[in-house]
């Protein structure tokens, strides 16, 4: 698949895809920028110019923007700029998350599933099949509300075990059953893709090499069809991310998501909108973070996918 | 997109102009100017009314909330029916005309001639069958104890006596007599709520007797019923409509052509829809749309005074909820004033009892903690959280404060949530569940904290100080006191009034001090009404004779 001249100057098919990618000056831009926002949300909260996102001050009830309050303050007289920091931790932190435990997920099954190929292949992708009939947003309604009490327990085991203050824990934890739950059963489309890549490459002579070599299928799947198949979920996950921090909204939307006072860009948005009339810059400001963030994670996927597959190009 | 050169020269920022100019056009034809449905409703005569939340029975036996009394006194009529401008004043209902004895004792109803809308006419037993069936022990009404004024009524509901010994005698099928455990000259304003209702005795009968309380019969399909109007409709989440009912004594004297009861929990949904002419009159205009309410609608925006109480229950069976010190550390920590001038937006009055006032009765509050200062108050509850063995909040378990969905709680909750951990540093979290889950978990005293709201029955204190008598069925706390029930018994027995308000604040001051609850602020009634719509007044009790309300285009 890679060029003469890649060939020549022995090019791996990573760095190839990373000159292409480089190349692609929306899909750098959206580089620069989600690093930024990750920075942003992440790293200045530490300082102490940014308030606490959940102090409140009666007194200041949704003004405007000011020195002290940059975006302005919500309902509550809290600073805004501390609580979408914060909220895009926590939704940066569930794409990424749920996003890793489908990609775990969803590469063992479908590799496992194509690789193996037969009555194991057609049972796995059948229950697949199951899985996908399920309404998605039920099952993680049901799902999350099931393994809440479970984390609730392991939040106040881990405070008394480690003495950080609780504070710190509980937005990780009580968001567990979110992402835990998101990520179990976002992985069913990547497991079919998965699939698809692994049935093709287990036909190929390096396979056959290897296996004519004697390689136990274990390092077979793990050394030889596993990074083979990188470009592929690379692009899938940084497409997925979006979609998953979008779930979350929803989720925080219904009031399943992060509990209150802390809060995800979804609910941000949720009590924005509640209070168009009365306080827009409430709607405005998370939604712009949000959409943003979306738009720079769906360009860069684009734009990776375009980079892996040059053939798919332009449409 | 056929032509293959304009495919490749799409860039990314081009597709997303095109898919933002292809979805705009959508978004202004839904703002065209057809007529809105309160338009067309009013057209024809049919009243939409903004009701809070879904509605869980029309059995008024088997209903507790706001929202299903609403429809339920449309579909059901008692003895007397409320006056549409005084929530004091009563007038003729089933009962064409009643004699009290001397000491109002006892009470004669001369019941007219009426028919349920099977067409089967309404005696005096279906009065008497409907207070057996809600008192009956094995029934498990929640609302019991409304008809504990009825002699005998409180220990037949505890199975230590027979309904023979239950002070409601029916001489013939027009004549109903209630004899009362002690004088009650305000008997009539209590029989305007649902509790006290007759049922149609041979229908429910019919669709599984008395003590069946997975009987259908209330079903819209089923009902039978003697009010101005009958059950139409109802789309879960969506509506519960009420049409005429052609049998009602009345029927020409009802106003409008039919009421839709929508469930709209979300007051900032509600007061849009409002605006975007989906209702005639809301429900709620939650404090922050306030100033725009009054702004973009001053005819239309109503403020009426409600007799209300906003206030936390807690779970008194949980530690450390079940010491009395932290339970008012709590109470102390709370600041009203901030609570009711910022997050309320003044649409109420600071309370620190539970009894909202009225003229002849002064509120039980602690003279005391009413004169401290905030900050004083905030010391004394941080010493009694200390004395508890919880200094600054240490050790003390993580709680939870349960409100509906309904934002103003969350808010609120929210703003309360900040004053304990400033105040007492103690970890609380908030779980807001949807209504129905919400009602279940409060009843099965399954929560730490619960934000709540109670509005008065009737027109006097004891619709409020009853609840806390031990074990009554909407007390869901725990908490009960023998010296409490004491005085709740002695004011029902009292003959002279001023004793009897006595003895009712006697009791409340007990609960006061034990805590039980977390008294918050007196609301007021915010909410929007249509020029449309004629024959409303503002009322205290919120108790609108709905047929009185007409609806004109």
């Amino acid at each position: 698949m890679s060029s003469v001249t890649s060939r020549s100057h022995g090019h791996s098919l990573l760095r190839d895809a990373l000159q292409r990618l480089l190349r692609n000056r929306v899909a750098t831009g959206s580089v620069v920028f989600l690093a930024l926002m990750a920075l942003a949300c992440f790293v200045l909260p530490l300082f102490p110019c940014i308030a606490s996102p959940n102090l409140t001050d009666l007194d200041h009830i949704a003004a405007t923007s000011s020195l002290q309050h940059w975006l302005g303050t919500d309902h509550l007289g809290r600073d805004m700029l501390s609580r979408v920091l914060y909220g895009g931790r926590i939704s940066l932190l569930v794409g990424v998350l749920s996003t890793a435990v489908a990609v775990m997920l969803g590469v063992v099954y479908g590799m496992v599933s194509g690789y193996a190929g037969g009555r194991t292949d057609a049972a796995m992708m059948r229950t697949v099949d199951v899985l996908f009939a399920l309404p998605f947003i039920v099952v993680v309604v049901v799902f999350s509300l099931s393994i809440e009490e479970p984390c609730r327990q392991m939040t106040d085991y881990v405070v008394q075990l480690t003495g950080w203050s609780r504070d710190a824990v509980a937005p990780l934890f009580g968001l567990a059953p979110v992402f835990l739950a998101i990520g179990a059963l976002g992985w069913l489309t990547l497991a079919r893709i998965v699939r698809t890549q692994t049935l093709a490459l287990r036909e190929q002579e390096f396979v056959l090499a290897a296996r004519s070599l004697g390689l136990s299928h274990f390092s077979i799947l793990f050394r030889h069809i596993a990074p083979n198949l990188f470009g592929t979920v690379i692009v899938y996950t940084t497409l997925a991310v979006p979609g998953i921090i979008l779930t979350e909204s929803t989720l925080s939307f219904i009031g399943l998501g992060v509990k209150a006072p802390n809060s995800s860009w979804g609910t941000l948005i949720k009590e924005g909108a509640d209070r168009l009339e009365v306080a827009p810059q409430l709607l405005v400001y998370p939604a712009i973070f949000f959409c943003l963030t979306l738009l720079a994670l769906n360009f860069l996927g684009d734009g990776l996918r375009d980079a892996f597959d040059p053939k798919s190009a332009k449409d | 997109m056929s032509n293959p050169r304009l495919r490749r020269h799409t860039t990314p920022l081009r597709r997303i102009a095109r898919v933002l100019f292809g979805v705009l056009p959508f978004f202004f034809t839904a703002c065209g100017d057809r007529d809105s449905s309160a338009v067309d409703a009013a057209r024809q005569g049919v009243l939409l009314l903004g009701n809070n939340t879904e509605i869980q029975s029309l059995d008024p036996h088997k209903a507790t909330a706001v929202a299903d009394g609403k429809v339920i006194s449309t579909i059901l009529e008692g003895l007397v029916r409320p006056d549409a401008r005084d929530s004091g004043a009563v007038l003729p209902g089933m009962a064409e005309s009643w004699e009290a004895g001397t000491d109002a004792r006892v009470w004669v109803f001369h019941l007219r001639s009426a028919v349920w809308s099977d067409g089967h006419p309404v005696t005096s037993r279906d009065f008497a069958y409907a207070y057996h069936r809600l008192l009956h022990p094995k029934f498990g009404g929640r609302y019991a104890e409304m008809l504990f004024p009825l002699r005998g009524a409180r220990s037949f509901n505890r199975g230590e006596s027979g309904w023979e010994h239950v002070g409601v005698r029916t001489p013939d099928d027009r004549t109903l007599v209630l004899e009362l455990e002690a004088p009650e000259p305000q008997l009539l304003r209590r029989l305007l709520h649902f509790t006290w209702f007759p049922l149609p005795a041979h229908h429910v009968e019919k669709m599984g007797g008395m003590l069946d309380r997975r009987s259908l019969w209330s079903r819209v399909a089923n009902w039978v019923g003697n009010g101005a109007y009958v059950p139409q409709e109802h789309r879960l989440n969506d509506f519960m409509s009420v049409a005429p009912n052609p049998r009602y004594w009345r029927a020409r004297e009802v106003r409008n052509r039919g009421i839709r009861f929508l469930p709209v929990v979300n007051g900032y949904t509600e007061t849009r829809m409002y605006f975007g002419g989906k209702l005639h009159i809301s429900n709620n205009v939650p404090p922050e749309m306030l100033d725009y309410a009054r702004t973009r609608a001053p005819q239309e925006f109503c403020r009426d005074a409600y007799y209300c109480t906003i206030f936390y229950r807690l779970n008194t069976t949980r530690a450390p909820l079940n010491d009395a010190r932290v339970r008012r550390a709590l109470f102390l920590a709370v600041d009203r004033e901030a609570l009711v001038q910022r997050v309320v937006r003044g649409a109420g009055k600071v309370a620190y009892g539970f009894t909202p006032p009225t003229a002849d009765y002064a509120s039980a509050a602690d003279v005391n903690v009413q004169n401290m200062s905030q900050p004083q108050r905030e010391r004394l509850a941080r010493d009694l959280l200390a004395q508890a063995g919880f200094p600054e909040g240490r050790g003390f378990p993580t709680m939870q404060i349960m409100t509906t969905s309904r934002d103003v709680q969350r808010v609120m909750a929210e703003s309360i949530q900040a004053m304990w951990v400033r105040v007492l540093g103690v970890p609380v979290e908030i779980r807001a569940c949807e209504w129905t889950a919400y009602k279940a978990a409060l009843q099965n005293g399954e929560y730490d904290i619960s934000s709540c709201s109670w509005s008065g029955d009737f027109l006097d204190p004891a619709t409020f100080v009853e609840l806390w008598q031990t074990g009554a069925g909407n007390n869901c706390t725990g908490w009960g006191s023998p010296v409490c029930d004491e005085q709740l018994e002695a004011a029902r027995r009292a003959a002279d009034p001023q004793r009897r308000l006595a003895c009712l604040a006697a009791a409340e001051r007990e609960m006061l001090r034990a805590c039980p609850v977390i008294p918050l602020y007196w609301s007021e009634r915010t909410y929007m009404k249509s020029p449309c719509v004629g024959g409303w007044f503002p009322l205290l009790l919120d108790n609108h004779p709905l047929d009185a309300v007409e609806v004109k285009p």
